[in-house]
């Protein structure tokens, strides 16, 4: 498969995994282990005075990390959680999530817009989740997010794609990294997005809740490079009348 | 008129001096740290002071956080230089799973 290019980074895989939700974290290790992945997603949340804040230690692998602004509703809680997340994990790469609802998690697009703009003056490698909407990726992509991340349905829905059409429209309309980052239920939702040339997929819920999330992962995993592998090797056009593959020519007689 | 005015080496105003100072810091100040009150009695107002009262005893590993005073980021390197005053707010925060 061929590599992936971010931030001037090189990577072989093109599936970005989430860490929450999983059973514990002997699983969790072995789901990111068997999917391949390269980088992993990870939040910012307050100490736990009681409890276990030794997360990123038990994570086993070495990986790249894609702290996300889960939760945030408001510019400035979005704001003040990216620059938390640089200072704990040391990377400028955001995962900018500005959610508008508690029910269905959608993002708000005008106060995500403002707030990438003043992420990137921050400094900060913006990966922007938001609606399937190709206007606005392609406003955000032009605004200088390193990736824009569109949802094909709501976060952890497990409903797949919804608009297909919208997902061509926006690879048709940018030219920059584009994954998707919510709402994939299975691993053939994964290689859909792949065969229509989206550069990668961000994938949490579908394997962390599975009933075997270990295989789950691998079964994204090559379900990711399979959708890659066909888009690049470019998928046949489609036609709504049949077309023989097996010659008539030489038939023994027609009967 | 003279003899009103503050000297601080008179040795009056030296114990009564010492009297507010050793008052202002035995006395306990209040603190919102990550949404909750919690009281200390600091004997230094810097910030980093009060972080590592806060993790003290809780096995937590300073390196592993980050803090925000009053809804700002103070990076490591400016904790034990920025001063804190009562019923400030302050975030302490750690990587989570995160999806």
């Amino acid at each position: 498969m061929d590599k992936l290019f971010i931030d001037g980074i090189s990577f072989e895989s093109r599936l970005i995994m989430g860490t929450s939700l999983f059973p514990n974290i002997d699983i969790l290790n072995k789901s990111l282990e068997k999917s391949g992945s390269e980088i992993i997603t990870m939040a910012v949340r307050r100490l736990n005075v009681s409890g276990d804040n030794d997360f990123i230690k038990q994570v086993k692998k070495k990986f790249r990390f894609l702290p996300n602004t889960a939760g945030c509703f408001t510019k400035k809680e979005a704001i003040l959680t990216a620059e938390l997340a640089r200072e704990l994990l040391q990377t400028n790469w955001i995962k900018l999530e500005l959610i508008s609802d508690e029910e269905m998690l959608l993002p708000d697009p005008i106060e995500l817009f403002e707030t990438c703009k003043e992420l990137i003056k921050k400094g900060f490698k913006v990966f922007a989740y938001c609606s399937d909407d190709p206007i606005l990726c392609k406003r955000l992509e032009d605004e200088g997010c390193v990736s824009v991340m569109p949802l094909v349905s709501p976060i952890g829905s497990g409903l797949g794609i919804r608009n297909e059409h919208n997902l061509e429209l926006i690879r048709k309309m940018c030219s920059g990294l584009i994954f998707v980052d919510a709402g994939i239920g299975q691993p053939s939702d994964a290689s859909k997005i792949m065969e229509l040339g989206f550069d990668g997929v961000l994938l949490n819920s579908s394997v962390a809740r599975s009933l075997d999330p270990p295989t789950m992962a691998e079964a994204m995993k090559l379900a990711v490079a399979s959708g890659r592998l066909g888009f690049k090797s470019g998928l046949i056009e489609k036609s709504k009348l049949a077309l023989n593959s097996t010659t008539f020519k030489g038939k023994i007689s027609n009967f | 008129m003279l003899k009103k005015s503050i000297s601080f080496f008179h040795p009056r105003d030296l114990i009564y001096n010492f009297f507010v100072y050793s008052k202002t810091m035995n006395t306990e100040k209040n603190f919102l740290i990550n949404g909750l009150n919690y009281k200390y009695r600091l004997t230094n107002f810097q910030l980093s002071c009060l972080i590592e009262k806060f993790i003290e005893k809780k096995g937590i590993d300073s390196s592993n956080i980050a803090v925000a005073l009053n809804e700002t980021l103070v990076k490591k390197s400016e904790w034990n230089k920025t001063k804190i005053s009562e019923n400030d707010r302050i975030e302490i925060v750690v990587p989570f799973a995160g999806g």
